[in-house]
């Protein structure tokens, strides 16, 4: 063995630089590209549902309503947290939605990131998934933190429908639209129904005939808004009667808040 | 909901105990069918050096075999595979590993005990795993959309305690690193959200040194 030529000292600093670094927050990890969602983290949309279900109980069927949509953060959570702030402080907000994307590369850090800010909120909320979020392993994080990839909740006769409509990753699977139809079908119980799904319908990943088949829907069960990320600049466009919204993205300096009125909806862009 | 077993008899479970055994029994093997020269190495492609590791972002147990490159050892570069079960990462997670370490200290004390700072640089490629893990994109996705999420490369700072073994092998050390990735400090550096301790984990693993 021979002896090195590194004093003692040198060695002695970076010993205790390592030491220092060992109190890091998760002891042993095992792999980035583990896709084991710890307990507290788990099945957070039930946590979500009975905030709403107490919401309902305070705010009145006729009574107008708010809530913000964020989207797109992927690796930057600084100006999701803003966002998160920002909305906390508003006590007119009810609940928030996010229209996917909270995942840059579908790892299990960057959902968990994501799931503590959003746990400041003291607000409930509600994902879609999006793109970045299938890579990886992120599908099967997506599930176990949150639950299945198409849902939907009402609020009164407010009705949420939940779509994964990510295509373009997921081939050959195609977006449930048999789901998504039977869910547009109850539009007689709900005074307005809201259609929230990553991808909008026109952009490059859907095919002309998938596009058409979207919009269709949207017409035809009379869809009061479809909401959106993917593009991180907020946008909207107004066809056949029905609105498409691009939510923007946090780091673009933007959320949005909808308010809902008995019969109009009002859509605000409030910078961050 | 999978079912989590205990965490010994995942430890000394299955595939990952097979390989980890058949590794150093092939570089034992080759040492002591070699008994009667113990300073001399066969050749160039026995290894000179086996190491499993515990956690520290490699699998839940990984197992390299390591070749010294150069004559003060002071540093070395290891071929590993890194494994971990379904029962503590969802799905298994299979690894091929590469590793370059620089000791940079050989610190004696205590006669033949030896502390060793050192500082590794580590790659990792998945294997087996679905088409949405690449390094090259699959066909249905556009050139260009996504990078390669497949390959990690991996910094370690640790230190490791040596014992040398004149008579039975050249030494036997145990080690504990602190390793972080590249996907981890990019967070950390991006954004004030993720803390710079969170890029962090510990691993734990013992090397045996087969030649001088």
């Amino acid at each position: 063995m021979k002896i090195s030529n590194v004093p003692f000292g040198l060695s002695l600093t970076f010993i205790l630089s390592t030491l220092l670094l060992s109190g890091c927050d998760r002891l042993f990890e095992y792999t980035p590209y583990s896709a084991s969602v710890r307990a507290d983290m788990k099945e957070t949309r039930v946590q979500n549902r009975d905030k709403i279900s107490m919401l309902k109980q305070k705010i009145g069927p006729d009574e107008p309503i708010k809530f913000a949509v964020v989207a797109d953060n992927h690796g930057y959570f600084h100006d999701l947290a803003r966002a998160v702030d920002m909305i906390s402080n508003d006590s007119s907000i009810l609940f928030v939605i996010h229209a996917g994307d909270m995942a840059d590369g579908g790892f299990l850090k960057e959902y968990e990131t994501f799931h503590g800010i959003m746990g400041r909120l003291q607000k409930p909320y509600f994902t879609v998934i999006g793109n970045h979020d299938v890579l990886v392993n992120g599908r099967a994080i997506y599930k176990q933190m949150f639950g299945p990839e198409n849902y939907s909740f009402s609020f009164h006769d407010i009705k949420f429908v939940f779509f994964n409509n990510v295509v373009l990753e997921l081939t050959p699977e195609l977006p449930d639209f048999d789901w998504l139809g039977q869910q547009l079908s109850e539009k007689e119980d709900y005074r307005h129904v809201f259609v929230i799904s990553h991808v909008p319908p026109w952009d490059d990943t859907y095919t002309p005939e998938l596009s058409e088949k979207y919009k269709t829907m949207m017409v035809d069960y009379h869809v009061s808004l479809s909401i959106h990320g993917h593009h991180h600049y907020p946008n909207q466009l107004d066809e056949d009667g029905i609105t498409y919204l691009v939510g923007g993205a946090p780091q673009m300096g933007v959320y949005r808040v909808i308010e809902v009125d008995e019969e109009t909806i009002t859509i605000h862009t409030n910078s961050i | 909901m999978k079912k989590q077993l205990p965490f010994i008899p995942i430890l000394f479970n299955g595939l990952t105990i097979r390989c980890v055994i058949l590794i150093i029994a092939l570089c034992g093997l080759t040492k002591f069918a070699h008994a009667e020269e113990p300073q001399q190495k066969p050749g160039w492609l026995v290894p000179d050096l086996a190491q499993i590791q515990f956690a520290g972002n490699k699998g839940m147990l990984s197992a390299y075999s390591g070749w010294y490159l150069d004559e003060n050892k002071y540093f070395d570069f290891a071929v590993g595979y890194g494994f971990a079960p379904a029962s503590q990462t969802y799905e298994p997670v299979h690894k091929l590993l590469v590793q370059f370490s620089y000791h940079f200290g050989h610190h004696q004390f205590f006669r033949e005990n030896y502390l060793k700072p050192f500082i590794g640089l580590s790659g990792s490629y998945q294997l087996f795993s679905s088409e949405l893990t690449f390094f090259g994109l699959p066909d249905f996705i556009p050139s260009g959309y996504y990078s390669p999420n497949a390959v990690r490369a991996y910094l370690d700072l640790g230190l490791e305690l040596t014992r040398t073994l004149p008579d039975l092998l050249s030494g036997i050390g145990i080690y504990m690193l602190v390793t972080t990735n590249d996907l981890y400090l990019y967070n950390a550096l991006k954004s004030s959200e993720v803390k710079f301790m969170q890029a962090f984990s510990l691993g734990l693993g013992l090397r045996i040194y087969f030649f001088d």
